[in-house]
């Protein structure tokens, strides 16, 4: 899918790329990249469900890395580093709960498929017999 | 581009730029990532294990001093009952003697200066701060000029020093035989004590070029300086005798 590809292509890229992240700023972009993967998936669930809309997936988007990165920031200034686990724990429930439903859905539709399958292949079985009979 | 539009939702399109972005993101911070733990000499866990190498290491360093010290008391014991026994090994014993003064192996003393030098206690005024202070350069000179004046043995904050002794100015200490030591730096010199304070303190000499920026100088003359043995170990690895 566009998606999948996407993603891969995003990752060769950075993997053959020489541009670096300075090391100051990794713990931020750490928990960034896990708002984004969250709002990736929760675009992606509500697109399946029909309720897409863009600006609230691109507004939500930036909102969340700003949000986590920043809360990130005020912990090490603060001195309570483990602020990070606060975001780290609030994302990561929305990962996992986005992506049971994402399977829930996949696996529904595959299961509806394959019934779909077997009643098509039924029909066409029941056909020439009844051609045969007349 | 309408086409394009037809087959994929703005949805579909807008999620897979953002999949490129995170994509790209993540391989960059994977990649900066294992750098980090590759080069960063402050990361913790490294920090952790090297301080506690370092300090075994150096607990091992004392044992293995005073160890040497009880073997060179045996040592000591037995030189000293052969020494007793012939003329032969009674000057073998001489040689001996000076061979190991020469060396470092033994504690010495003798008539000599003690010379104590110190950072300068003068405002800096900006010209060149770091003239203020002692560098290994002023050391090495006046070890040179004490040895040109007839020096027998020297010590340096109470390091001996040998033909292999090294004198080097590390960030803001010097090491002495690998020993960091800091200022004031106190040189004890075992030799004619008149015939070692007038080298120093000649005109235009070691004294005078120091005291221009201030650093404190000042030189005893003793009838008994005691200069301590030599704690590192010998080893000649490259070095084969030549008969």
């Amino acid at each position: 899918m566009l998606q999948f590809t996407a993603l891969f292509l995003g990752i060769i890229i950075g993997a053959t790329s020489n541009f670096t992240i300075s090391s100051v700023y990794s713990p931020y972009v750490a928990v960034a990249i896990l708002a984004c993967l969250d709002s990736v998936l929760g675009g992606y669930v509500a697109n399946l469900s029909g309720k897409f809309n863009l600006r609230i997936f691109a507004s939500g988007l930036f909102c969340n890395a700003l949000l986590a990165a920043g809360l990130g920031y005020m912990g090490k200034i603060l001195g309570v580093d483990q602020i990070n686990i606060a975001t780290i724990v609030v994302f990561g429930t929305r990962i996992f709960s986005n992506a049971a439903i994402l399977r829930r859905v996949g696996i529904e539709k595959l299961e509806g498929w394959w019934v779909a399958k077997r009643q098509a292949r039924a029909k066409v079985e029941i056909t020439p017999d009844e051609e045969e009979q007349i | 581009m309408r086409k394009l539009k037809n087959k994929f939702t703005h949805a579909q399109i807008a999620i897979s730029i953002i999949c490129f972005i995170v994509g790209l993101v993540i391989a960059l911070q994977i990649k900066s990532v294992l750098f980090i733990y590759k080069t960063d000499p402050t990361d913790s866990q490294r920090l952790d294990a090297m301080t506690q190498n370092w300090a075994a290491e150096v607990a091992r360093s004392y044992q293995m001093a005073e160890k040497n010290r009880e073997l060179q008391d045996q040592l000591e014991e037995y030189q000293d009952a052969t020494a007793e026994q012939s003329d032969l090994s009674k000057v073998m014993a001489e040689q001996l003697a000076k061979a190991q003064i020469v060396s470092g192996s033994l504690p010495v003393h003798g008539e000599g200066i003690i010379m104590t030098i110190d950072d300068s206690k003068q405002a800096v005024d900006g010209t060149n701060p770091a003239a203020f202070l002692i560098h290994q350069e002023d050391l090495l000179m006046i070890v040179n000029e004490l040895k040109n004046a007839g020096a027998e043995c020297l010590s340096l904050n109470d390091e001996r020093l040998i033909s292999t002794s090294d004198i080097r100015c590390v960030g803001s200490v010097v090491h002495v035989n690998g020993v960091p030591k800091a200022a004031p730096y106190v040189i004890k010199a075992i030799g004619s004590s008149a015939g070692l304070n007038s080298a120093l303190t000649m005109r235009g000499g070691i004294v005078d070029t120091l005291s221009v920026y201030g650093i404190q100088v000042s030189i005893e003359q003793l009838a008994d300086v005691k200069i301590p043995a030599y704690e590192g170990r010998l080893e000649f690895k490259f070095a084969k005798e030549d008969k």
